[in-house]
This record gives structure tokens, C-alpha cells and sequence, in this order.
């Protein structure tokens, strides 16, 4: 088990390396630079000469990265070029608001599933379990910037309920929470009642009803933990998968979160911010993933073996 | 469904091959999946129609031709879905979009289809170091999100319908060697391969009399899901401006532009919503019967 | 009588709201062909009172004191830096920051920090008179002293963005109260250069101890509210200023301390949602709401909606290297104007807000010359018959903006109908790039108050790309001459007639093809008081400005 923890973090490190040097030579040899999209396009030649100068961008390619790498072991994450903000602290601000974001899609998402799931499963068949299913599969078929749209006019603006954009309270919360939990809540509730469905199915459980222990506790306690065991490792992708999807539904409802950072710069050239931001977010689902893995390793314990 | 759930689901147990027949028949019954496959067919249809309109230039006039003072008309006899801001035909915009659609959902399949193949069968046959090179980048790409990747792609090439089919192309095709390798390995240890290759049959005939038939089922089903997810990358990437670029009519290009004028000419956007939204509803109901198809154990009717 | 029609709606409009005087709504009727009596059985038919001489509403006498002002605003906010902005938001100037001299609703130059300003009668010296006792937020002196050393970095090439214009600047001086600049040659354009955010006055010592985050952190100006908060893509925000000795600008009647205990701007870059903002009631005020939310807007019982020309206008340039597509030609050109319905674009992109543009400028600059208007009608005919028959194919680069790529494409139809095939590759952040870098064609929106000599860095041969932005490579020795003669113009009379020549001279010739302005549209709710943007400048000026309790 040690040996495949330690293998998988090797891989990742070297991923990570390999996506580092991608990223920082694409973003460097890209057309349009920072001296013509944050600055006054009528602007001198020399103010602009002196920018490049000083962001380092005068010298070659190969040089700043080696700057980059230096910076990354001392910490030293500059400033963005448009903001004057240190890109740590835009970060952490911006990072703040996508964790509330995220984690309160998780916990709709999860809250609604795993009880809908089950209840399908148990309800097998009827037409409670269709209508969930049905749901379902409108839920994974609409994309979630559409499903944005829709919220936005039926609750913000026709009815007035619920602000559409901005953050500020629980209210500004609820839309883009529900726009971005819909799939992951789709999908997760259709795994829960397949793998209850199959818990249910297997000999053991039928078994226990046989002998007469009572439905409730058979349900609750057993199947229950052995259904949720696919659903725990596939969390962690889940939630990998999540943090691209929250770009699309922080642009549409104006959340002030990194996936909107992150569009706006790279679209900018703010070089920094748009470094380090994209280095965190592969780190990140490099991260969801390793964990995922190991997680699924600890589950199932084929999973080491069949690596060999 | 996103991809890694897609892989997921279709991954939790390697399905068995299964004779075509019956399997049709299943089809057929499942309602589920035959409304699925009604709505790729509709999609295949109309998305032909839209190639041809973007192809050929005399056509091309029906959804670039502008009218200024017919603009934001509501459907009407003379325009079905309505016109645009600029006047121009909403049926036809929205045709050519599924068009578009349609070709970024095949040429990045088959980029995805034919490198994941490649890889995920080399990894699962050659085994040792080579499995363990190439598993690992697989690993690590397969969950990665797509938005993220045509993020960045965007600012280093240019926003544009070519940077979305490379982004998407970039991660796909990880799931689908996943699947392949796994296949792969399973194949690989069973007594007739073993026999064959001691016999001396060649390698690559071995994977194609063998391996092959056993991975159109798992294609098919992870095929028209990774479709799926295909087309809502775009759109969605489109939407916020680094997908398709105007006067590309790209399904999310044209609700982008649309989404402008939604409070008060509500068509602009609903229509080719509507139609996106049933494409890919179409696309997972098929998948989704062909996955209960071909692995009764995970059936979700 | 369209055309006609029009400009006098608006002008009633601009009366009605009390934006424009009595005197100056009979001064401009006049200019557009209506006799005095006309004119005033016009505004009897409107049932218009007299408004007094000011831009503001006389209710200053019931002015509350308190609150904080919501405005919506359609760009992202920017660091205030006056030496090296990117562009500058409303926070930045006149908020923070004050200009010596600034314009009023009439566009005539006022003071501001400046209480008189002189020219010498060879033009060549200006003395400026800083008023005593100011102070900046920090309580160091704002005297001459401090003034000169802006100037000195406004015109640095490597420090100042805007350097270009000050190059007639051969020195400045302060001694006690007054700034001596010197001119290489007489140069009364220096207002225009003077009067904006980019020379705003900021405290130099502050400025170069804070660096780069200076407009990030903090700032220190002299203007009447001090910095609070910069969040680039959320918010920007300023608290009132107590120790604000007053304005000299006589159209701002609160001559004290703002009302406001503070401003706050809220960025809303998607247009859909804009005008829904305001509606909810999460902003007090609104700039730029999409134009097809505005009539529903105005039907609004709770909303004031202002509208006027904005200081802009998109331009189609075309490249003069391009002989054979005859670019050089000016009948090729003309052709390609003549082609182009403006009025239609208007009507549909931007939902009858806006107006056609037939020259470098548009009628909200100070000294537009209507004589312009003949050239550059909408005449498919005639557009086919200087186009002689010619079969042109080129490419147009245009940035990626909505607005813009609306107005591109609908330009790509009308010319099409004539037989050109113009197309579209639009560009992000590398715009720039690839402007300076000499395209076939380039459309683009400018935006800035001082709309000719912008137009001039555009069309003057002096200034060819790369150096700067004379992409299309125009060359009219005609309009070179006029250019001349409005930089080295001495006083406002010689500027207003080389500016009449200029425009004139660029309507005929067309160094690049202008197409349409769009109106600027502010929109605020009735609680708020004293709120007026005067189209000389880009925003309002916050110190009238009071909310309801």
C-alpha cells in the first residue's frame, strides 16, 4: 500500500512540474502582452518599454522560468499587473468565495442525493423512482450555464425572489449553488440507487431478510455502508470535476470567485495572477485525484494489485 | 454526466461482449433509450443539414444574411424561430450551430477514440514499465476539467472553435484508454490469447480479432456520453466567450449573444437552449440504454 | 427632416433636464436653424419653465447629509493612478482627484484647483494661479510646487502614458501660488490635455512611496471623497473627505464637504443584467444599462434616465499601404462610406441610442461643425458608382467586444450589398498587437474626452504605427496641414477654426471611416438628487449629489 501512496505521489509531482513549464511558456509566447491590455494603448513606447523591463518580460524564455521556479521556493508570488494587489491575497480573497461556493454545492449535492438515491432504490419501479429518474436525467442534460440562465430569470427577475448576482448573504448564494450542484446531484443520486440496487440484490441482504432483522435496520446500517463505498471514492473526482465547472457559473452570476479570476487573467495577460492562479488549480485537481485514487486503493484492494 | 463519471460508471466492471440481435431488440423496448436515439438521430439529421449550409457558400447567405429592420422579430410564418439581433434567421443560425456542434462532437470522438485506443491498448499489453509511464499520465489526465484546460488554452493560443476541440480532445481521450487498458489487461491473461501468441500469431492480429469486438460495446456507451460532454464544453466555453467567435453560429455562441436580450425577447435564447438541452438529453438517454444493454448488472429500468 | 428633427429632440430633452441653461437652449436652437420664436413656442409647447442657469437642480437648500451612494458601472474599475492608468474610472477623477481646471455643463474651461490661468500674447507662456491653502487627504500643501511636479511627470516619456501631449511643454516652473509653463510654440489645445483624469493632481511623496500600489492602497488627492476600497473585478469605494475646503468650479453649488458619507462602485460587465440591478433596488444609480432595457427603463416611475452623446465613436480604418484594394483611393474610401447605413446601425444595435457620425468627431465635442453632416450619407447608388465597379476582398480586425462585433457584422452585410467582401477576425488582449502591426483594416471604439486630438494619434501621418497608432498608415497632407494648425493654434478662437478645418477636411477625405456614436446613458433613482454627468466629461461630479433619507 506504501509503495503505490508513494508512486502515485511521484507521478503527480512530476505532472505538476511537466504542467508548470507548459503553462509558463504558453502564457510567455502567447500574442498580446501585458503592456498593451492593462495599459492605455495610447500610451508611449518608452512607458511601455519600461514595463516589459520591469516585469522581466525583456529577457528570453528560458530565464524567467528559471525566475518562476525561484519564486515558487521562496514564496514570492508578485503583484497583479492590473490591480497592484498581492496575488496571494487576491487569491486567498477569491479562493474564499469559490470554497463557499463549492462547499455548499457539496453539501446540497450530497444532502439531496444520498436520501433521494435510496429512496428510489427502495421505491423501485414506481412512480416515485421515475420521476426522480426522469429529474435525473434532465439534471445531467442541461448544461449549467443554461441552467444558470433559467434560474436567473425565473427566480431573479420574473418572480424577484432571490438576487442574481454578486455576493453579500445567503440569498446571493442559493442560485449559483443550485446551478452547480445540479449535475453532481443528478449523477450522484443515479450511483446511490444503482449501488443500493445492487446491495440490496446480493445474497447477504437477502439473507438478513430472511432471518427476520427488521427492514429499517437492514437498510440504514449495512447496505447503506457498503452502497456508499463507490459513491466516497468517487467524491473526490467529483469535487476535482467541480472546481472547472464553478469558472462558467462564477462568470454568469458575477461570483467573485477564482474560476472567474482565472478567465479574466489569462484572457488579460495578467501574468502573474494568471500563473499562479492556473498552477493551484492543476495542483489542486492533481491533488482530488491522488486522493481519489488512494482512496479508491484503500477500498478496493484489486486496485493496487492490478497496477503491477 | 460529466467525464469522470461517465468513465466511472462504464469502468465499475468491464462488460461482457454480447451478439448484436438481441441486443437490438432490448433497444427497442427500453423506452428510455429510444427516445435517446430518436433525439441523435434528429441530432445527426439536422446537425448534416447545418454541415452543409456552412459548407457550401450559396447556402451560406440563409444564416448570415441580415436584415436590420426585420430584427428580434418573434417566430413568425417567414421566420419559425424568429429573427436576431441583426435581423437574421434564427432556424437556420440555429441549424448551422448543431452543425458545428455536430463536427466538433465527431472530429474530437475520433481524436479521442483513436489516440485513447492506441494508448490504452499498448499500456495494457505491453505491461511493466510502459504500463506504468503511461497509466500514470492517464491517471492523472482523466479527471482533469475540461473549462479549465480551454481556460488557459485560450490565453495561450487564440479563443476559438480550435482551442475548444484541442482542449476537449486533451482530456477525453484519457477516459476512454482507461476503459481500453483495463480491457486490455483482462484480455491479455486469458488461455486463447495465450495459446495464440504461443503459436506465434501476430500481435497486432491478436488485438484486432480480439480485443476489438470486445470494446465497441464500452465505446459506444463511454462514445455517446463523451459526445455529450463534448458539446456542452463547447457551448458552455462559447458562452463565456472563448469558444466559438462570432459570426460562427455555435449553439452556446448564439445563446451568448442571445442571453443579451432575454428579458424581452425571450426566443433568442430559449430556442437553441432548448435545442442543446435536448441534444444532450438525447445523447445520455442513448447512452445510457446502450450501457444497460450491453451490462444488465448496473440496468437502471 | 429627419436629420433635422433629431438633434433639436434631444436638445428640449437636455432642457427638460435641466442640463442645459435657458440662454444655451436658444443659443444652440439657433444653431440648428430655429428662429427665437420657434424656438420659444417649442418649449411653451413643452410647458418648460426657465430652468436657472445651472446644470444642477435648485434643491441644494433641502440637501441631506448622509449615505452611502450604489452606482453600477459597466467597465471594470481600474487602479487611480493618474500617472499610469490604463483609464480612469469615476473614483479616480473627480473623486479623489482634482484637474486645475475642469469644464462645465456648457463645455467652457473653468477652475478647479486653479483659481485663474493666463496666456502670454505670444502664446508661449501659461501662468496658472493654484488657489491658497489647499491641502491634499494627507495634509501636505497642494501648492504650485506640487502641481509642477505632476506636470513634470505627466510629460516624462517614460513615466507619463500621455507624455505625447505634452511634448510642446518645454518647461514648467512654480514659485509660491503659480505654475509658469512654457511652450515651444503657441499651443491653446493645452486644455484639452490639462482638463481630464489623465492629469489629475496626486501628491507626488505619497505617490512614489506607495509605487505601484499607489491607487491599490490608498491615494492622495485633493478631491472630495478619500479612498476606501479597490476590488478589480467587484467593487471600488471612497469615504467623504471632512476637511474638503470646496471647489472653485462655479457650476457645483455645494461648496463644502460632500453629502455623501460615501460612493461605492459595483462592476457589472454583463450587460443582461445591468438595468435588473438598478430595478431590484441593489444600486441607487446605473451607467451604460444595455440599450434595449432603456425604454423600459424610462417607463419606470421610480428612475430618471439621462441620456446624451457620448465623447466616442467606432471607426472603420482602412489601410493606405493597400493600393491595390485602392484603400489610397479616396473615391474607394467615400465608396465604402457612402455604403454604410448608420442610422440603421443605430437603430438596431443600439436601439435608436446613439447617432450616426460623419466625421473624426461627434456633436458632443466642444467645437463640432455641423457642416460635416453633408458627407458620408447612407447612398448605396453612389457608393457602387465611386467603387467603380471594383471587386475588393480585404480582412478587418476587431477587438472582441459584443457591441463591437454587433456593429462589425452589420457593417459586413452593408457592404456585401455593394459588393465588397470584408471579413471578420476578431482579437482578445492581442488587439493591440496586431493593430500596431499595420492590418488591411481595424474597426475600433474610441472613448475619450478629448476626442480630437485621439482622433489625431489615428489619422495624423506624425504618428505611423508602431510609434503609435496610425495603423492605416494615413497620409493626407491636407489634414496633416489642419492638425498643425490646431496643435500651434493660440486661442480659443484660432482653435475653434482649425478645428472646424480639421473636421471638415477628415469628413471629405476620410482618414478612416467613422460609423456610429453610441448615446451615453446614466440612469438613477429618483431619491437621488443633484446627480448630473455632463457630457464634456465622462462622469458626474459627486459633490451635489445627495440621497433621499
Amino acid at each position: 500500500m506504501l509503495i503505490y501512496v508513494v508512486r502515485r505521489a511521484v507521478y503527480a509531482i512530476v505532472v505538476l512540474f511537466i504542467a508548470s513549464m507548459v503553462i509558463f511558456w504558453g502564457l510567455r509566447v502567447a500574442p498580446g502582452s501585458p503592456e498593451t491590455t492593462l495599459f492605455n494603448p495610447y500610451a508611449s513606447q518608452e512607458a511601455k518599454d519600461a514595463l516589459r523591463v520591469k516585469l522581466g518580460l525583456d529577457k528570453p524564455v528560458a530565464v524567467q522560468y528559471a525566475f518562476f521556479l525561484r519564486d515558487f521556493f521562496t514564496g514570492d508570488f508578485g503583484e497583479s499587473i492590473k490591480s497592484g494587489q498581492s496575488v496571494p491575497e487576491l487569491i486567498k480573497e477569491y479562493g474564499r468565495n469559490s470554497l463557499i461556493l463549492i462547499s455548499a454545492s457539496i453539501l446540497f449535492t450530497y444532502t439531496l442525493a444520498i436520501p433521494l438515491g435510496v429512496l428510489a432504490a427502495l421505491r423501485r419501479g414506481r412512480f416515485l423512482d421515475r420521476s426522480l429518474m426522469g429529474f435525473a436525467s434532465l439534471g445531467m442534460g442541461i448544461p449549467n450555464f443554461l441552467l444558470a440562465l433559467l434560474l436567473i430569470l425565473v427566480f431573479g427577475t420574473r418572480l424577484g425572489w432571490l438576487p442574481i448576482s454578486g455576493t453579500g448573504g445567503l440569498d446571493h448564494l442559493i442560485l449559483p449553488m443550485i446551478a452547480l450542484s445540479m449535475e453532481g446531484l443528478a449523477v450522484t443520486m443515479r450511483l446511490v440507487r444503482s449501488s443500493m440496487l445492487e446491495q440490496l440484490g446480493t445474497d447477504y441482504a437477502l439473507t438478513l431478510r430472511a432471518k427476520g432483522i427488521r427492514s429499517r435496520t437492514i437498510v440504514w446500517k449495512r447496505v447503506l455502508r457498503n452502497a456508499l463505498i463507490p459513491i466516497i471514492s468517487l467524491s473526490g473526482i467529483q469535487i476535482g470535476a467541480l472546481v472547472g465547472y464553478t469558472a462558467i457559473v462564477e462568470v454568469v452570476f458575477r461570483w467573485p470567485g477564482l474560476g472567474q479570476l482565472l478567465l479574466t487573467s489569462v484572457l488579460q495577460r495578467d501574468y502573474p495572477v494568471a500563473l499562479w492562479l492556473s498552477m493551484l488549480l492543476t495542483a489542486s485537481v492533481i491533488a482530488a485525484n491522488f486522493a481519489a485514487n488512494v482512496g479508491y486503493a484503500l477500498a478496493d484492494p484489486r486496485v493496487r494489485e492490478a497496477r503491477a | 454526466m460529466s467525464q469522470t463519471t461517465a468513465t466511472f460508471e462504464a469502468g465499475l466492471e468491464p462488460p461482457p461482449a454480447r451478439r448484436f440481435r438481441p441486443a437490438l431488440t432490448r433497444l427497442v423496448q427500453d423506452r428510455g433509450a429510444l427516445l435517446g436515439a430518436l433525439l441523435t438521430t434528429a441530432f445527426v439529421l439536422t446537425g448534416t443539414a447545418g454541415i452543409v449550409m456552412l459548407a457550401v457558400p450559396s447556402l451560406q447567405h440563409l444564416y448570415l444574411q441580415q436584415d436590420l429592420s426585420q430584427a428580434l422579430q418573434p417566430p413568425s410564418l417567414e421566420h419559425l424561430f424568429g429573427t436576431d439581433a441583426l435581423g437574421r434567421d434564427m432556424l437556420a443560425r440555429v441549424v448551422a450551430g448543431t452543425g458545428v456542434s455536430l463536427v466538433i462532437a465527431c472530429s474530437v470522438t475520433a481524436i479521442s477514440l483513436t489516440l485513447g485506443g492506441l494508448v490504452g491498448m499498448m499500456a495494457g499489453h505491453h505491461g511493466g514499465k510502459v504500463d506504468l509511464a503511461l497509466s500514470g499520465v492517464i491517471d492523472i489526465t482523466w479527471g482533469f476539467p475540461i473549462v479549465l484546460v480551454i481556460i488557459i488554452l485560450a490565453g495561450v493560443l487564440k479563443p476559438g472553435l480550435t482551442t475548444v476541440v484541442l482542449g476537449i480532445a486533451l482530456i477525453n481521450w484519457a477516459g476512454f484508454a482507461r476503459i481500453v487498458r483495463g480491457e486490455t489487461l483482462v484480455m491479455r491473461d486469458r488461455d486463447f490469447v495465450r495459446a495464440a501468441r504461443a503459436v506465434g500469431v501476430p500481435t497486432w492480429r491478436i488485438m484486432l480479432r480480439h480485443f476489438v469486438p470486445n470494446l465497441i460495446a464500452p465505446t459506444l456507451v463511454l462514445g455517446s456520453y463523451y459526445v455529450a460532454i463534448t458539446i456542452i464544453a463547447e457551448a458552455g466555453t462559447s458562452f463565456i466567450g472563448v469558444g466559438a467567435q462570432p459570426p460562427t453560429p455555435s449553439l452556446g455562441q448564439i445563446i451568448a449573444e442571445g442571453q443579451n436580450y432575454w428579458s424581452r425577447d425571450l426566443w433568442v435564447v430559449a430556442i437553441p437552449g432548448a435545442v442543446l438541452a435536448l441534444i444532450v438529453v438525447g445523447l445520455n438517454a442513448l447512452g445510457d440504454g446502450l450501457r444497460d444493454l450491453t451490462d444488465p448488472r448496473l440496468r437502471s429500468r | 427632416m429627419r436629420r433635422r428633427g433629431e438633434p433639436i429632440e434631444r436638445l428640449l430633452g437636455e432642457y427638460m433636464e435641466r442640463r442645459i441653461s435657458r440662454r444655451d437652449f436658444f443659443k444652440r436652437a439657433g444653431a440648428l436653424g430655429l428662429s427665437m420664436s420657434a424656438a420659444g413656442t417649442l418649449l411653451a409647447a413643452c410647458g418648460g419653465k426657465g430652468a436657472s442657469g445651472s446644470s444642477v437642480e435648485a434643491e441644494t437648500g433641502t440637501a441631506v447629509r448622509g449615505g452611502i451612494l450604489r452606482e453600477g458601472y459597466d467597465r471594470d474599475v481600474s487602479r487611480q493612478d493618474p500617472v499610469n492608468q490604463a483609464w480612469w474610472d469615476a473614483s479616480g477623477y473627480p473623486v479623489q482627484h482634482e484637474t486645475v481646471l475642469c469644464r462645465d455643463p456648457d463645455n467652457n474651461v473653468v477652475p478647479m484647483l486653479a483659481e485663474k490661468w493666463e496666456t502670454s500674447p505670444d502664446g508661449l507662456t501659461w501662468t496658472l494661479t493654484i488657489r491658497d491653502g489647499l491641502t491634499f487627504h494627507s495634509g501636505a500643501p497642494c501648492d504650485a510646487a506640487a502641481v509642477a511636479a505632476c506636470f513634470d511627470e505627466f510629460r516624462d516619456p517614460e513615466k507619463g502614458i500621455n507624455a505625447g501631449f505634452w511634448a510642446p511643454v518645454k518647461n514648467v516652473e512654480a514659485s509660491g501660488n503659480v505654475v509658469t509653463v512654457t511652450m515651444s510654440h503657441p499651443y491653446a489645445d493645452f486644455l484639452f490635455a490639462i482638463d481630464n483624469g489623465y492629469s489629475a493632481i496626486y501628491n507626488k511623496a505619497t505617490r512614489d512611496k506607495l509605487g505601484d500600489q499607489y491607487g491599490v492602497k490608498g491615494t492622495d488627492g485633493t478631491g472630495p471623497f478619500v479612498f476606501d476600497e479597490f476590488v478589480p473585478g467587484s467593487h471600488a469605494s471612497v469615504k467623504r473627505w471632512a476637511n474638503y475646503p470646496g471647489t472653485a468650479a462655479p457650476f457645483i453649488q455645494n461648496q463644502g464637504p460632500a453629502h455623501l458619507d460615501g460612493i461605492t462602485w459595483i462592476v457589472l460587465t454583463e450587460p443582461a443584467t445591468r438595468a435588473q440591478e438598478l430595478e431590484q433596488g441593489n444600486l441607487d444609480a446605473l451607467h451604460g444599462p444595455a440599450s434595449q432595457d432603456v425604454d423600459r427603463l424610462k417607463g419606470n416611475g421610480d428612475l430618471a434616465v439621462i441620456e446624451f452623446p457620448e465623447m466616442s465613436l467606432y471607426q472603420l480604418g482602412l489601410n493606405f499601404k493597400e493600393t491595390d484594394l485602392g484603400f489610397d483611393n479616396v473615391e474607394v474610401r467615400q465608396g465604402i462610406s457612402h455604403a454604410i447605413d448608420r442610422q440603421a446601425i443605430v437603430d438596431t444595435v443600439f436601439f435608436g441610442l446613439g447617432s450616426p457620425t460623419y466625421t473624426i468627431v461627434n456633436e458632443a465635442w466642444p467645437y463640432y461643425d455641423s457642416g460635416v453632416e453633408q458627407f458620408n450619407q447612407f447612398d448605396p447608388d453612389k457608393a457602387k458608382q465611386l467603387l467603380g465597379g471594383r471587386s475588393i476582398s480585404f480582412e478587418c480586425i476587431i477587438e472582441a467586444d459584443k457591441t463591437e462585433q454587433l456593429v462589425a457584422q452589420a457593417v459586413q452585410q452593408m457592404l456585401k450589398d455593394v459588393g465588397v467582401d470584408m471579413k471578420l477576425t476578431s482579437y482578445g488582449s492581442d488587439y493591440f498587437e496586431k493593430l500596431l502591426g499595420g492590418p488591411q483594416a481595424y474597426m475600433i471604439k474610441q472613448l475619450w474626452s478629448n476626442l480630437l486630438d485621439a482622433s489625431l494619434l489615428f489619422s495624423d501621418s506624425r504618428f505611423f504605427a508602431p510609434a503609435c497608432c496610425n495603423a492605416s498608415y494615413t497620409k493626407i497632407p491636407e489634414l496633416d496641414a489642419a492638425f498643425q494648425k490646431w496643435q500651434t493654434a493660440g486661442s480659443e478662437d484660432e482653435l475653434r477654426t482649425a478645428a472646424s478645418e480639421v473636421q471638415m477636411v477628415a469628413a471629405e477625405q476620410l482618414p478612416f471611416v467613422p460609423i456610429v456614436t453610441p448615446s451615453n446613458v446614466w440612469v438613477h433613482h429618483k431619491r437621488v438628487h443633484g446627480w448630473a454627468p455632463l457630457s464634456s466629461t465622462l462622469y458626474p461630479y459627486y459633490n451635489d449629489v445627495w440621497l433621499e433619507a
